[in-house]
């Protein structure tokens, strides 16, 4: 009966954390509860050819990670703590050993309607700022 | 003097004094077999699919490790080596745990090696919520004999596990509520929009997302009923001790849950829609393995 006890305090006991104090493997189990607004900022890499043209930076690529949720956390971290041109280089070299035809790297939070992002064709930012930018040798 | 029979009235009602039974009553030893070979053999899978990942992990700069749990107090970030041998023996001892042959010892190695592994992945500044249970029913099985043998004992492993994956609905369901703006979070909308931006941001960054999200964000009563779904699902998994066609309801809508979240976010939470999370809670015996424990014998003998 103690070992019941002890799971199931054990389990609830994240409760009395706050919502940036997750952890493992007791959790507070955060996820599904943001709120994102309408018109969100979307901080992401991403990939600019020789002509021009954006590329797509998959999670590996940008995050040094397969899962989207962390790479992107890691990008939304690094620029909003002022390490834009730190994970641009990191991300830049990534990229230099893929093949990936991009010859530029730019940190960059965009931003989108949700909603019409998801149902175009071919999403448009309403507006993007750059945070970083730096060359693929 | 007339002897006189009183008809007693039971002070907890039938219903409700079921959890209690439920704590209390005995299970076929086999159940257990079952279930540990299962999880067992679902975190060895684990093990062999994110190694590779993990490595890279590993490969990240300094200033990503951010340590939590095990992690934390060990202190230090391990090299790719050491991430590479951990799992390496991790994966061995699993596939040995999987016989039940000296549980006592592999079974508690191969649960903190599994921990160790799941807690350096979530050590890099976001933790996903796939791997909290398995590492956690991992450590009741642990400690749990080996299931062998008819005991009275055999129980109590299934109804822990069984307590554990209640708590962790629980907690998500109160988190809602906690941290998702309260009683704001019940009228969908908040839901919806984070579909659509969970989406959204897979499609800008070239991961799958799911193509019928789009459709569906027009539709707000989705998100409504889906928002009832999900706290019906997490605040009701207590419902689970009631038993029976309750349990049963609650496992269904609980797994048309996990379809749900992957269906419409593209998000696999793979422990519970392969049935494992609820694997304790079932008559695990009646699944054929293939140990040497959980064999059944093939001609009928005399014990």
């Amino acid at each position: 009966m103690s070992l019941v006890v002890v799971a199931v305090v054990a389990v609830l006991y994240p409760l009395g954390r706050s919502l940036t104090h997750d952890s493992f493997p007791l959790s507070n189990y955060p996820m599904f509860t943001h709120n994102p607004r309408a018109v969100a900022g979307f901080q992401r890499a991403v990939g600019v050819t020789a002509d021009g043209d954006e590329v797509v930076l998959s999670p590996q690529l940008a995050g040094g990670t397969v899962e989207v949720i962390h790479a992107a956390q890691t990008i939304a971290t690094a620029l909003r703590h002022g390490r834009g041109d730190e994970l641009c280089a990191e991300i830049a070299e990534r990229v230099a050993e893929s093949g990936s035809p991009a010859v530029e790297v730019l940190g960059v939070t965009d931003r989108f309607d949700i909603i019409d992002g998801l149902r175009a064709e071919d999403p448009r930012a309403i507006d993007r700022d750059v945070h970083a930018a730096c060359e693929v040798r | 003097m007339t002897a006189t029979t009183e008809r007693q009235t039971p002070v907890v009602p039938a219903r409700l004094s079921r959890p209690i039974n439920w704590l209390m009553e005995e299970v076929p030893a086999r159940r257990l077999e079952v279930v540990r070979v299962i999880t067992v053999l679902y975190c060895v899978v684990w093990i062999a699919i994110r190694t590779d990942h993990w490595r890279h992990l590993a490969e990240l700069p300094e200033s990503r490790w951010r340590p939590v749990g095990l992690a934390g107090w060990l202190g230090g970030r391990p090299s790719s080596a050491t991430v590479t041998v951990i799992a390496v023996v991790a994966f061995g001892v699993g596939v040995y745990a999987l016989w039940g042959r000296r549980w006592a010892v592999v079974g508690p190695l191969f649960a903190v090696g599994f921990l160790w592994l799941t807690t350096f992945a979530a050590s890099w500044g976001q933790i996903l919520h796939t791997e909290h249970l398995p590492a956690l029913h991992l450590l009741v099985l642990a400690a749990a004999p080996s299931g062998r043998g008819s005991s009275s004992t055999t129980g109590w492993p299934l109804k822990v596990m069984t307590l554990v994956t209640i708590g962790t609905y629980v907690v998500a369901g109160l988190a809602k509520f906690r941290f998702g703006g309260g009683a704001s979070w019940l009228d969908g909308e908040r839901l919806l929009r984070l579909v659509a931006h969970d989406n959204l941001r897979k499609r800008l960054m070239g991961d799958p997302y799911s193509p019928i999200a789009a459709h569906l964000v027009g539709h707000p009563i989705v998100f409504r009923v889906g928002v009832w779904l999900t706290l019906i699902v997490e605040l009701g998994a207590p419902l689970v001790l009631l038993g029976g066609r309750i349990r049963r309801a609650w496992m269904t809508m609980a797994w048309t849950f996990h379809l749900g979240v992957l269906v419409l976010m593209a998000v696999l939470f793979p422990y519970p829609l392969f049935g494992l999370a609820f694997a304790s809670m079932l008559p695990a015996e009646r699944l054929p393995t293939v140990t040497r424990a959980g064999r059944r014998p093939s001609t009928p003998r005399s014990i």
